[in-house]
């Protein structure tokens, strides 16, 4: 065992901090290359590569944007329509800026992307409460309000465009000058369009920081939100907040797009950014592969190059040919349209998430073994002591008198539980006793009516589930909820407390602090895998794995968030027998770490085996508490299980048997 | 004629909860489905009804495989399900369900309404005819729903789990109802349920589900006096 | 005082639309984001049979509202339903309509010209003064249209046998099944009616202002505005929604200018979102774990 963690701590994606910096600087090195090689054509300025040169800048200035919308709508599954809004509030109040309010550049790029992340943020607060397809829509409206202003603005020239000779005497804005060079635009032919050279370091920076941010525990929160916001919750994130933010990252990056698009072509046409542009946007991340670093990059690419080459106007052409008709046919946007669809049906994952699903099979490294249990084959091993903790027996959470009504029936009335540091409080009842609503309204799903819920003195009743998370509640699920396509070890580490509260700033720049951290974080994911009995499906995704080891990733998990209390809804429904007696020496051996747990079980096999006190629920409220044996031997607790109406039934019964 | 499970296996994702599962119930008969929580009792009597699909094995009534048939086809048919939680529409009145409740019968209502002869039994649920479901107590909400499925004309029906949340006195109340319901509508009747005691008093055959395998089953009595009930339950 | 009256004119052409959204989100918790171009899909099938002399015009209209409802179902089966498989969370289907909208949009920019056509039918005359205000007895029409096929609405969905299974699909799709209702025909039914619904407000707005495949997109965003406002989960929504949203873009481009009104009409759906996020009219829909 010790060697195989040996090797996993130096295999599957980990690596030592030094390797790991070699990949980044290899990330950028490679990036780097790329977009030198493809600005090289454009060095003297030939006339021929002027078209290939602007080509290569709305690339650019496509990805830019793109990243931006990958966080939102590829990693936290928030679909926006209106990326191109803030691309054109990016270019527009850029320019204006610098022409008309005479800013020096880089305050005029400053402004411009403080206004795009303003205006994100304000339209974030608006409609991140609801998930649904209310965002989407403001989101659309916004890319079109944007895009009529644009228009009928006297300011920005209406159709004659900005500038126009008619108001600023030229039609192009003066290239910037940085550190005494003017970044010329690729228009001119016999004038090198070296401002492709400053966009190309700028992207460079800005995709490390994108990878890094994906890439880190920030990242993971977004995954978590995109996967379940319940989840998330649980896990201690602070839902809204943190999509109000992402929202704000990505209405900057829209912003930034729009200011690379200003340097390449020096004139903004209102028409070009009409709501066509934000689909073409959504479609390169969905073309390219949402949630996938690298997918929105060669979506990107793939999207304008399409749009500006003449592929799709000669397959326009071929229409019209092959059908005889010169009106019933498809041009560049009703064909990008219909690749959308196409894309959507036939590579929902992109071109990057399929090469990676098909490039995993080629590897073997899902084969879906579910055959071995993971927690049946556990050798149960020490993890190094915890901080301190208080002396085992003291009280840990007291509920009293919790209540909770759904319409007109009453859930849970008058609950009281308490549980003691490093023991197990079994919860058990008949089902529909109001078992798992306690664990919700303890964890925050529900707020509860009436009652207190104190852990160490500290009142969780009207906390919301992060905040309650946060004070050291973790939960698992009656269904075992894992991000299925991500790996064991990735699933393990959306359990850290860094998910939720690792500052963005942090997660971008990923100083050599976060370097150590992350390796911190991933030696103790190992661990903990090692502990739950899934070491050696580190690699393997979550959503290939057996119940019965979804069921110890879980836990897994929710001891990565270093709890003061676990609480486990139902960890033993769906598992066999072997499994069953692998999680009761988990439970043990957490117990002798000094966990405290709360047991919703309805395995009693499970529950006399670890519970140290037992209480049960019938009709909401409490119906008996005491040792297992205690109260299973209970008349009332018989009664309410066997549903023998009368306790005197049960006596009967006993002698019958 | 005979509703009839065979060898069927089923389960969510990568779970599979059921493992070769046979039951078969004929009209006027209760089978009961006993068996602790985890034990694949409702995820049984949904694959039964189509709301899961099922995974292996056939589901036949009275002959005919229904087992590729969407759950409303089913329905249609006859065999109809008490979802597991009663599942009322909470913001249509006790009225409306029941009236929603005679879509599964359309094609094939002759005869006297079979709902009549419960509402009378039951006059609670005339009282509340006109009340919106959700403001319902629970042994309300579940005499209506009962009575919902019965308006659908069961010829095979599944109740998962009637006595949910419900005091010992109230889960008598249902389950003298559903004896009332295979007495009127001479219904095959598929019995999930926790309370085994007076499942088992009411059914004619049971089956004990563990781990979703039957682990043992025959005439109902027979079960009820042996261990296995309380082994299922309380463990050992 | 012009200005409310107006407003509360053209606020009945943008609710009548966008009780498009509201019916199929009502029913299939999904919405048709290609609806402009089915208004516009209205409005062109409404000029290409303008020539049937042999059809009455409310014959015509009723063909156009058949065949774009039509249309609707088989959306909803083919492009919607289908990227609907993955839980509440799955937000494709919102993806391929977005995509089906340009596809539509685009092969009738291409067949039709981007140039305005008369309809030459459909019209109830020039103008008509309602309490002192001038305004085209065409919005008018529309606007009453748009009270009465939402009472209409209301009584079908509260007082027929089929208003009981769409509100039994809208509340718990999976337990109407076990009612035997196919909670896909009640889906696929719901998108016609609400592009029959589109199709008319194409019709008759083509009419006044003539047909052209420009006039989808503002609409739809007054549409959207008003659906959400008003609440996407309320038939009385969006004659709410689009009596405010009327009169406060009426206002703010009047007292503004023209584009002001619809800034003011994006801001006030901020506004309205933050304090009320299920819209005004609107219920909270319950998340279960």
């Amino acid at each position: 065992m010790t060697s195989l963690l040996k090797r996993l701590a130096g295999g599957t994606g980990s690596r030592s901090v030094k390797a790991e910096l070699r990949g980044d600087v290899l990330f950028a090195l490679v990036i780097g290359v790329v977009g030198l090689i493809a600005i090289l054509p454009g060095r003297d300025g030939a006339g021929t590569a002027m078209a290939d040169m602007q080509l290569v800048g709305s690339i650019f200035a496509v990805i830019i944007a793109a990243i931006g919308l990958n966080l939102l709508t590829g990693y936290a599954k928030l679909v926006s329509l209106g990326q191109g809004a803030f691309y054109a509030i990016g270019a527009y109040g850029f320019a204006y800026l610098f022409l008309d309010g005479g800013f020096p550049a880089l305050l005029a790029i400053l402004v411009a992307l403080i206004l795009s992340g303003i205006i994100g943020a304000l339209l974030a607060l608006g409609s991140m409460r609801l998930r649904g397809p209310q965002f989407s829509m403001i989101t659309l409206v916004l890319a079109i309000v944007v895009e009529r202003i644009l228009e009928q603005l006297e300011t920005f020239g209406r159709a004659s465009g900005y500038p126009n000779p008619l108001s600023h005497g030229t039609g192009l804005l003066e290239p910037i000058e940085l550190f005494g060079t003017r970044l010329e635009p690729p228009l001119l032919a016999g004038t090198p369009g070296n401002v492709l050279v400053a966009l190309l370091i700028v992207l460079v920076i800005v995709l490390v920081l994108y990878r890094n941010l994906v890439r880190s525990s920030w990242g993971r929160s977004l995954r978590a939100i995109g996967e379940s916001e319940h989840l998330a919750a649980h896990l201690g994130v602070n839902v809204f907040s943190r999509k109000v933010v992402v929202f704000t990252v990505a209405s900057v990056l829209g912003g930034l797009g729009g200011i690379f698009y200003v340097q390449i072509f020096a004139h903004l046409q209102p028409e070009t950014f009409d709501i066509f542009l934000s689909i073409t946007i959504v479609l390169s991340v969905i073309l390219g592969g949402g949630g996938t670093v690298l997918g929105p990059v060669i979506g990107a690419a793939l999207i304008t190059w399409l749009q500006r080459s003449d592929v799709l106007t000669s397959v326009a052409d071929a229409q019209q040919d092959l059908f005889g008709t010169d009106r019933w046919y498809l041009s560049t946007p009703g064909l990008l349209g219909l690749l959308f669809v196409i894309t959507l049906f036939l590579l929902p994952n992109g071109i990057v998430g399929t090469a990676n699903n098909a490039l995993r099979r080629w590897a073997g490294a899902d084969d879906e073994s579910d055959a071995d249990a993971a927690l049946a084959d556990l050798e149960v091993a020490q993890l190094p002591p915890r901080e301190e903790r208080r002396e085992p027996g003291a009280e840990l959470l007291r509920i009293d008198g919790a209540s909770k009504r759904f319409g007109g029936l009453q859930a849970v009335g008058e609950m009281e539980l308490a549980v003691r540091e490093a023991s197990i409080h079994a919860v058990i009842g008949p089902n529909g006793a109001g078992k798992s609503t306690l664990a919700n309204l303890l964890t925050g799903v529900y707020q509860p009516d009436e009652g207190s819920f104190r852990l160490d003195g500290v009142e969780l009743a009207q906390l919301k589930a992060h905040a309650i998370a946060r004070s050291g509640v973790a939960r698992t699920f009656q269904t075992p909820q894992v991000f299925p396509h991500e790996t064991t070890l990735e699933n393990v580490k959306a359990g850290f407390v860094d998910v939720a509260q690792l500052p963005l700033w942090k997660a971008a720049l990923k100083p050599p602090s976060q370097y150590r951290r992350e390796r911190e974080i991933h030696d103790r994911a190992i661990e903990l895998l090692d502990r739950v009995g899934l070491a050696e499906d580190a690699s393997t995704l979550a959503g290939s794995l057996s119940y019965g080891k979804q069921r110890a990733l879980e836990i897994a998990r929710a001891m990565a968030m270093d709890p003061r209390l676990i609480v486990l809804d139902e960890p033993a429904a769906g598992l066999n027998p072997t499994e069953c007696d692998g999680l009761a020496a988990l439970l043990l051996q957490l117990r002798e770490d000094g966990m405290a747990m709360i047991l919703v079980e309805h395995h009693m096999d499970l529950v006399g085996q670890v519970a140290d006190e037992v209480t049960c629920m019938d009709q909401g409220r409490l119906l008996a508490h005491g040792s297992a044996e205690e109260v299973l031997a209970d008349p009332a607790v018989v009664a309410a299980y066997l549903g023998v109406p009368d306790p005197d039934d049960v006596a009967e019964m006993e002698v019958a048997r | 004629m005979s509703l009839q499970v065979q060898g069927l296996r089923a389960g969510y994702g990568r779970a599979t909860i059921l493992e070769d599962v046979s039951v078969e119930v004929a009209p006027g008969e209760v089978a009961a489905v006993i068996g602790s929580n985890g034990a694949g009792k409702t995820t049984l009597v949904k694959t039964i009804a189509g709301s899961l699909a099922a995974r292996g094995g056939r589901i036949l009534q009275d002959g005919d495989a229904i087992g590729g048939l969407p759950p409303e086809k089913r329905a249609r048919r006859g065999v109809v399900m008490v979802p597991e939680g009663r599942r009322l529409f909470g913001n249509l009145t006790v009225e409306e369900n029941i009236r929603l409740g005679r879509q599964a019968a359309r094609g094939r209502d002759e005869g006297d309404d079979p709902v009549e002869p419960l509402l009378e039994a039951f006059p609670i649920v005339r009282e509340r005819w006109t009340q919106r479901a959700g403001l319902l107590s629970g042994g309300e909400q579940q005499m209506v729903a009962l009575t919902r499925a019965v308006a659908g004309r069961p010829r095979y029906l599944l109740l998962d789990e009637p006595s949910l949340g419900l005091s010992p006195r109230l889960t008598q109340e249902v389950f003298r109802l559903v004896r009332l319901v295979v007495e009127t509508t001479n219904a095959g009747v598929i019995l999930v349920e926790q309370m085994a005691d007076q499942a088992l008093k009411l059914a004619t055959n049971a089956y004990v589900l563990d781990q979703g395998r039957v682990s043992a089953s025959g005439p109902a009595e027979e079960i009820r006096r042996s261990d296995a009930v309380r082994k299922a339950y309380l463990g050992g | 005082m012009d200005f409310v009256i107006a407003g509360l004119i053209m606020g009945g052409l943008y609710a009548l639309i966008a009780q498009g959204f509201v019916l199929t989100f009502l029913t299939t918790r999904t919405l048709n984001f290609a609806l402009g171009e089915f208004l516009v899909l209205g409005a062109v099938i409404g000029m290409g049979v303008g020539s049937w002399g042999w059809l009455p015009d409310a014959g015509k209209v009723a063909f156009v509202i058949l065949t774009v409802g039509i249309l609707g179902a088989i959306v909803y089966r083919f492009l919607v339903l289908p990227f609907t498989t993955e839980g509440p969370h799955d937000a494709r289907w919102l993806l391929s309509t977005v995509g089906l909208s340009f596809v539509i949009l685009n092969l009738l920019t291409n067949s039709q010209g981007a140039t305005p056509k008369a309809l030459g039918y459909g019209g109830f005359g020039e103008f008509s003064t309602v309490l002192g205000v001038r305004v085209t007895t065409q919005a008018l029409v529309i606007a009453i249209l748009a009270i009465a096929i939402t009472a209409l609405l209301v009584l079908m969905t509260t007082r027929t046998p089929l208003g009981l299974l769409m509100r039994a699909v809208s509340e718990d799709a999976d337990t109407a099944a076990l009612m035997g209702v196919s909670p896909r025909r009640i889906g696929m039914l719901a998108y016609a009616i609400a592009m029959g619904i589109a199709a008319l407000a194409g019709v008759l707005w083509a009419s006044q202002v003539g047909v052209s495949v420009h006039m989808g997109l503002p609409l739809l965003v007054a549409a959207f505005a008003c659906g959400v406002i008003g609440g996407l989960t309320s038939l009385w929504g969006p004659l709410l929604g689009g009596a405010i949203y009327g009169v406060l873009t009426h206002w703010a481009s009047f007292e503004l200018g023209g584009v002001w009104g619809e800034t003011a009409g994006l801001l006030l759906v901020v506004v309205v979102l933050i304090f009320r996020p299920e819209g005004l009219l609107g219920r909270r829909l319950e998340a279960k774990l």
